[in-house]
C-alpha cells in the first residue's frame, strides 16, 4: 500500500492491531495546536463576557433577541408555564389557589418557595423566575431599584410592587391560651422561653417585636427561629411552650382554638406582603394576569389566614 | 468612600469565640470517647458474634455521614424534648434542657462529628503492627502502659488527623445548629449561623468580613497543625 508520507516515530510504537482511524493516527502532531486554539478561543470569549458585564453594557445580543422574541410571542393568547418565587409563609396558600388560576387563565404555575431574602438574592443574580411574591415590600422595591440602576434603557420592564396580602400574627400557647391581655403578658414574662421569628430577617419577627413592646412584655429568653416556620417547629416539637406564629400557620396546622390567640392588628405595624414581576420575566402579560387574579381572590386569601388589601 | 471601616462588631467576635469554644469542647470530648471505641473496633475480633457487633457498631458510627445535617437536627429537636429520654437524662445530670443551649449543641455536634473522629482513629490503630503490642505484653506492660507508650505514639498522625477533622467539621457545622440552636447570642449563635443571618438580612459586607475572618483563622490553625507534623517528620497526613 503506497504511503502518503513517512510515518512518525509514534506510529511505529503503536500496536498494529490497534484499530485507529487513519486521520487520528497523526492527531498528536496537530493535537497541541488544536488544544492551544481551543484554549485561546475560550479565553477570548470569557474575557469579552466579563468585560461586558463589568462595564454594564446591555446583555449579550443573543439573549436580548430571544427575550424580545418571547415577549413578542405573547401578543397572541397562548398558554405559558409561569415560574413563581413565593415566600415560604404564603406558599401553601398559593398552592391552594393555583388550580383556580390555571383553570381561569390557562397558564400553568411552577411554584418555588424559600425565604424572601434568598429568593431576592437569587433573582438578582439571574434566577429564571417570572413573578416574585415576597413577604414584605422592601425586597420588591429593592429589586426594581437595582434593575433601574443596572439597565436603565430597558423600558419594557416597568412593574411596580403590588400588595397581595396582609399577614396576621397569632400567639400559640400550650396547653391553653389566656383570654385577657394582662394574663397573656404575665404568661409571656413567666415562660422559660418564647419562640419568635428573627426580627432582623423576618417581617413577622419585626411585628412580634412590636407586639412585645406594645404589651410591655419582657420574656426571659427569646428562642429565635430563622423564620416564622422555624418558630412554629420549635413550639410543635414541644421544646417551647409559647411563641408567636403566623395566623395562616394556625389555620393550616389546625391548632385547637383554645391554644391560639389572634393578635389584634392594631398592636403591630401592618405586615404588607407585596408581589412584583421580575426583570427577567419572560411573560409579563401572564404575570399581570396572576397579579390581577390575586387582587380578585381576596375571599380565599382571607380564608387562609391573611387580610386582603382589596376587600 | 470617606473612611474604610471593618464591618465588624462585638456580636461577630462573640459568635467566633463561641464557635471556637464549641469546637474545642467537642473535639476534646470526642477524642476521649472515640479512642476506646476505636481501639475496640480496630482489634482483631475473636468470635463471629464479636465481629458482627463490631461491624454493626462501625456502621452506626458512620451513619451521621449519610444523614443530611438538617434532617439530623430535626430529629435531634424531637429527641431533646423535655419529656423524652434524653430530656430526662439531661435534667437528672443537671445539664438542664438540651434544646437551645450550649450543652445541647455539644451533644449534637458530638453525634454529628463522631465519624470524622472515630474513623481516622480506627485506621491509625489498625495500622499499628500487632507485634509491638505483643512484645510489650511479654515485657509485662499492662493495657494502659501499652496504650500510653506504644499505641498512642505510633498512632499520633492519625490522632492528629482525627482531632483536626473533628475541629474543622464542628467549626463548619451549620444545619444542625440552625435546627436546634435557637440563635441565642452568647450561647448558640455560632459563626456559621451569624454569617447566614448577615446574608439573609442582605448585610453582605458583614458576611464577607466574618467569612474571611473564619477562613483565615481556620487556615492558620490547620497550617500550624500540619506544619508541626511536617517538621517532626511524621509520615501520616490527610
Amino acid at each position: 500500500m503506497p504511503m502518503a508520507h513517512a510515518p512518525s516515530i509514534i506510529e511505529h510504537l503503536k500496536p498494529t492491531h490497534w484499530p485507529v482511524a487513519r486521520w487520528r493516527r497523526h492527531a498528536d502532531r496537530y493535537g497541541w495546536f488544536a488544544r492551544m486554539l481551543f484554549i485561546c478561543c475560550g479565553l477570548v470569549v470569557a474575557t469579552a463576557d466579563a468585560l461586558a458585564e463589568m462595564t454594564g453594557t446591555a446583555p449579550s445580543v443573543v439573549s436580548d433577541l430571544t427575550a424580545r422574541n418571547q415577549v413578542a410571542d405573547l401578543n397572541q393568547k397562548e398558554r405559558v408555564a409561569l415560574r413563581v418565587a413565593v415566600a415560604s409563609n404564603f406558599a401553601p396558600t398559593l398552592k391552594a389557589l393555583a388550580p383556580a388560576f390555571e383553570a381561569a387563565s390557562g397558564h400553568r404555575l411552577h411554584i418555588s418557595a424559600a425565604s424572601s431574602a434568598k429568593l431576592f438574592a437569587q433573582i438578582q443574580n439571574g434566577a429564571p423566575f417570572d413573578v416574585f411574591l415576597s413577604a414584605d415590600t422592601e425586597l420588591p422595591q429593592r429589586l426594581i431599584a437595582s434593575q433601574r440602576r443596572n439597565s436603565p434603557l430597558n423600558s419594557e420592564f416597568n412593574s411596580t410592587p403590588q400588595a397581595y396580602a396582609y399577614g396576621r400574627l397569632a400567639l400559640w400557647c400550650r396547653p391553653a391560651c389566656p383570654d385577657t391581655l394582662d394574663a397573656i403578658t404575665q404568661r409571656l414574662n413567666s415562660a422559660p422561653g418564647v419562640a419568635v421569628a428573627n426580627p432582623r430577617l423576618a417581617p413577622y419577627g419585626r411585628a412580634t417585636q412590636e407586639v412585645l413592646t406594645a404589651l410591655k412584655a419582657t420574656p426571659q429568653r427569646l428562642i429565635t427561629g430563622e423564620n416564622i416556620g422555624q418558630a412554629y417547629r420549635f413550639i410543635e416539637s414541644g421544646n417551647v411552650q409559647i411563641g408567636f406564629i403566623a395566623w395562616s400557620q394556625a389555620i393550616l396546622g389546625q391548632i385547637p382554638d383554645e391554644e391560639v390567640w389572634l393578635v389584634p392588628a392594631n398592636l403591630h405595624g401592618p405586615i404588607i406582603q407585596a408581589a412584583v414581576l421580575t426583570p427577567q420575566c419572560r411573560y409579563p402579560q401572564a404575570g399581570d394576569a396572576l397579579l390581577e387574579f390575586l387582587r380578585n381572590a381576596s375571599a380565599q386569601i382571607t380564608q387562609q389566614g391573611y387580610d386582603s388589601p382589596y376587600e | 468612600m470617606t473612611a474604610w471601616t471593618i464591618p465588624f462588631d462585638g456580636a461577630d467576635l462573640q459568635a467566633l469565640w463561641l464557635t471556637l469554644k464549641l469546637a474545642s469542647v467537642v473535639t476534646g470530648l470526642l477524642l476521649c470517647i472515640g479512642m476506646p471505641l476505636a481501639l475496640w473496633l480496630s482489634q482483631h475480633q475473636q468470635s463471629t458474634i464479636q465481629r458482627r457487633c463490631a461491624s454493626v457498631v462501625q456502621a452506626i458510627v458512620a451513619l451521621p455521614l449519610v444523614l443530611p445535617p438538617t434532617v439530623l437536627g430535626f430529629y435531634l429537636l424531637i429527641a431533646f424534648r423535655p419529656d423524652s429520654f434524653l430530656g430526662h437524662t439531661s435534667s437528672a445530670l443537671g445539664l438542664g434542657p438540651l434544646a437551645f443551649s450550649f450543652n445541647g449543641l455539644v451533644v449534637a455536634s458530638m453525634i454529628y462529628s463522631l465519624p470524622f473522629v472515630v474513623q481516622p482513629l480506627v485506621n491509625a490503630f489498625r495500622s499499628i503492627d500487632q507485634r509491638h503490642r505483643e512484645a510489650a505484653a511479654t515485657l509485662g506492660a499492662g493495657r494502659w502502659d501499652t496504650f500510653r507508650y506504644i499505641t498512642l505514639p505510633l498512632a499520633r498522625p492519625g490522632v492528629i488527623t482525627a482531632a483536626v477533622l473533628g475541629f474543622a467539621h464542628t467549626i463548619g457545622e451549620f444545619g444542625v445548629v440552625l435546627m436546634i440552636g435557637g440563635n441565642i447570642a452568647g450561647e448558640t449563635r455560632v459563626a456559621s449561623v451569624q454569617i447566614y443571618d448577615h446574608v439573609e438580612a442582605l448585610a453582605y459586607p458583614q458576611a464577607h468580613a466574618l467569612s474571611a475572618l473564619l477562613l483565615v483563622f481556620s487556615f492558620i490553625v490547620l497550617l500550624a497543625v500540619y506544619g508541626r507534623q511536617a517538621k517532626r517528620g511524621a509520615q501520616g497526613w490527610l
